[in-house]
Formats: C-alpha cells, structure tokens, sequence
C-alpha cells in the first residue's frame, strides 16, 4: 500500500495533533512527525499544510526571537484548529475502527 | 517580519529557485513563505538544500498541492476565461433569450462568416504588404476567381477547424484564430482599400468579367459613334487596368490586350478613353466591331442589328450624360437636331 497517498490524507489531522500539545515551528514540526513514525512525510507538504491551515483561520503563528539561531515562526492551534482537530480525531477514529474490523482476520 | 538567517550559497540559490516558482502568488504571501523556507534552510546549516528537501521545482509543486494554491492561468488562459464569462453574460441577459433557438444556427452562419473575415483579412495584408496590388472587402470583380478560391478555402478551413473543438489544442488553435481574425478584420475596415486604387492615379478602370478590352457606342439609329468616356467624378474610363505599362515603339502602342492604335490629341498625347479602341490582332489587323443586338424602339424607328465600320475621326463634340458615366460623343456633324440630341447612345464593351 502506498503510504504517500495515506499519508497525505490524513496529514491535516496529523499535524493539528503535532501542534495540540505546543506551538512549533515547520522545522521542529517536520522532526515530531517523523519521530512519531511518519517517516515519509516531506518538507514541502508540511509547510504547505500550515500554510492552507493556517490561511483557513484554524492556526495562530508568530514570529519569536531565539537564542540558538535565527527568529523562526511559530504556529499554535486556535479555538476553530481544536475544533477541527477533534472532528478530525472523531473521524478518524471511526475510520480505523472500520478498517480495524475490516483487516482482522487478514493479519 | 523578516527572519535574518545566514545561508549557504546553495541554499540561496535553492531559495531563489522556489522564489521563481512562486512568482505569480501575492508578494506578501510569497515572502512570508519564503521567510519561514529560510529559516528551515537555516537549520539545515552545510547540509545540501537539495538532498534534504528534494529538488527545488518539486518542492514547489509538492508545496502547492498542499497549500491548495493552484497555479495562476497564463495571459491567454486568463483571456479567454474573461471572454467566456462575458458571453455567457451576454447569451444569460433577457433581450438574448429569443435567439438561444436559433444557436445553433447562427454558429453555422458565424462559422462561415468568420472563414470570409479571415480572407478578406488576408485580401487586406495582401495589399500593404511590400509590393501587395490586391483589395480589401472587394474581392469580386478583376479577382473573382481569387476571391472565390480564398472564400471557400477559408470557410473550409473554417468548419474543419470548428469540428475538431474537442481537441484541446485545436479549440486554442481556434481561438487564437478568430481572435487574430477579429483584429485583422477591425484594422482592415479601418483601412479599407478599394478595387481602382493600386491602378489608377487620375482615371477610373472600366472592368467586369469578363474582361473588357474596348468599347463600342452606337447612337439609336445603330450608326457607331465614337465617344470619350468619364465616370461620375470626371475621370477617364480606361479598359486598361495599368496604364503606367503601355509601351510604344515608334509605330503601336501596346497594352496588356495587345497592340492597339491610339488616337492622339494635338499635343501628341494617346487619348486612351477614345472609344471604340483601334485594336490590332497578332497578324497587325484591325480588330471588327463585334455583332451586336439593339433594342427595338417601335415601327416609327429603325432596328439595326449589325455594324462593321469604325469611326476615326477626332474632333470637338456634344456631350450628353447618363446615371454615372459621361459620354461624351465625337466628330458628329454640326447639323446635329435636338431630336438627335436627346437621342440615346447604346455603349457595349468587347
């Protein structure tokens, strides 16, 4: 199965999840995800989906001064990003429930 | 805001490659992603831009389709999505909706007529490009058989094209056609080019198709007179269609028709709208009158049919006028009645 075409499905979800906990910035973020296992995702999706996210109302962004390197922006969930994130997660949910009972006796 | 990173040389070229790929968005769009790919090229402090993002077009592409920022249409796209969108406006307005029945109609007639536009564009370049001698919007006439040819090959044309508007690039083919027409044509009424001008400075060209190569004029009587013809503006009527080309070797004249002997003025100057025209064959012969049929004007006139002498004497005459040409007759006798004078002079080209 072609993890990419997944992958890009669900990459919304994925990166409201990121930013649930804290606000990040595309470098750092781009590190979580592929520590979380999504191995295959690229530079350009994930900078492309917050800026979609982003420009859609539901991400907060900043610019912050750092002390190691260069200032670097910053997004945050809002009200409307957690409001999505948890239909995402509800939809999702239901999904791989589906497919969980779907793809139980194949493995 | 606009993050201060120190950047490698391969990481400011691979910035200004994505710059170039995004370089239809809005400039405060394009900047604030570029400010936050800076920074991410930042931290990637020596290692090659290229091996830890992927080449900089795919970037962009890749970037795109997850942004949502599908690519501006080009000048020609934008166009013609702006012109759809104005006749559509145009075909939804009430004062249209009588004609939405006859659609499909009047696509045949806008098909055919945009093949003669497109000919009569070219009719047009035809006569301002170096050296061009043909007309505009008149292509009858001296170039009926052009004319003819190049109305049918560009309303064939026309209709090929047109069926094939399913095919992508023939439905751009077609659009970039009509609108190339359109403008040929509206440049081309503006600068219209009429049939006489390429020939004649100071006299007008008597020609039909067939072509006319002289002129006979009989009074009602059926005796040939000779008559000097001018059109409604005063200018000679001339059967040659390039005067400037007549050549003369001591003894003839010739014309594009052949030799012919023109009568001459006292000055010794051809009087080329002296008709009937003296007309030499290739053996050096006069050329006889042609048979002609005169109308019958009652049993109190006569009726000829024939005539076989040519006049050639030059001298001051009477002159009478009809709707648009002079005639003007010469060498009749002094002793001309006022009967004789309203008398109508029947002219017939040859």
């Amino acid at each position: 199965m072609d993890t990419t075409q997944v992958l890009k499905g669900v990459l919304d979800t994925a990166v409201l999840a990121a930013l649930s906990d804290e606000r990040t910035y595309g470098y750092d973020l781009v590190r979580r995800l592929r520590e979380a296992g999504l191995d295959e995702v690229g530079e350009a999706s994930v900078y492309g989906t917050l800026r979609r996210l982003f420009n859609n109302g539901h991400l907060t962004s900043e610019i912050v001064p750092s002390e190691e390197g260069p200032a670097r922006r910053y997004y945050g969930l809002n009200a409307s990003g957690r409001e999505l994130l948890e239909r995402s997660a509800k939809t999702w949910k239901h999904f791989s429930s589906v497919m969980s009972d779907l793809l139980k006796e194949v493995a | 805001m606009k993050i201060d990173v120190t950047l490698s040389r391969a990481a400011v070229e691979y910035l200004e490659a994505v710059r170039s790929g995004l370089r239809d968005l809005d400039e405060e769009d394009r900047e604030a992603i570029l400010s936050e790919l800076e920074e991410h090229l930042g931290e990637l402090g020596s290692q090659d831009p290229t091996e830890a993002l992927g080449d900089a077009g795919a970037f962009v592409s890749e970037f795109r389709h997850s942004a949502g920022i599908v690519s501006r249409p080009g000048l020609f796209r934008r166009t013609a999505m702006k012109g759809r969108r104005t006749l559509h406006r145009v075909a939804e307005h009430p004062a249209a909706a009588p004609w939405h029945r006859h659609r499909s109609d009047l696509r045949i007639v806008w098909v055919w007529t945009r093949g003669w536009i497109a000919m009569s564009a070219i009719w047009w370049l035809g006569t301002h490009w170096p050296g061009g001698q043909i007309s505009f919007l008149i292509p009858w006439g001296r170039f009926l058989g052009w004319g003819s040819a190049m109305a049918g090959l560009a309303t064939v044309a026309s209709v090929w094209v047109d069926g094939r508007r399913s095919d992508r690039r023939w439905r751009h083919l077609d659009i970039v056609a009509t609108a190339a027409t359109v403008v040929l044509a509206l440049f081309a009424l503006l600068n219209p080019v009429w049939i006489d001008d390429p020939w004649s400075e100071g006299s007008q060209v008597l020609q039909t198709v067939p072509e006319v190569s002289n002129v006979y004029a009989y009074d009602r009587e059926g005796n040939p007179v000779e008559v000097l013809l001018y059109d409604q503006n005063g200018r000679p009527f001339d059967v040659n269609p390039d005067p400037g080309s007549v050549s003369f070797d001591g003894a003839m004249f010739y014309d594009w028709w052949g030799p012919v002997r023109y009568r001459v003025d006292r000055y010794g100057a051809p009087v080329t709208n002296l008709y009937p025209l003296e007309r030499m064959d290739d053996s050096r012969q006069t050329v006889p009158p042609p048979r002609v049929g005169l109308p019958d004007f009652g049993a109190a006139e006569s009726t000829p049919t024939t005539t076989d002498s040519t006049p050639t004497t030059v001298g001051d005459g009477s002159s009478s006028s009809t709707d648009d040409t002079t005639v003007s007759t010469v060498g009749q006798e002094s002793t001309t009645t006022a009967e004789e004078e309203q008398a109508t002079t029947t002219v017939a080209g040859g």
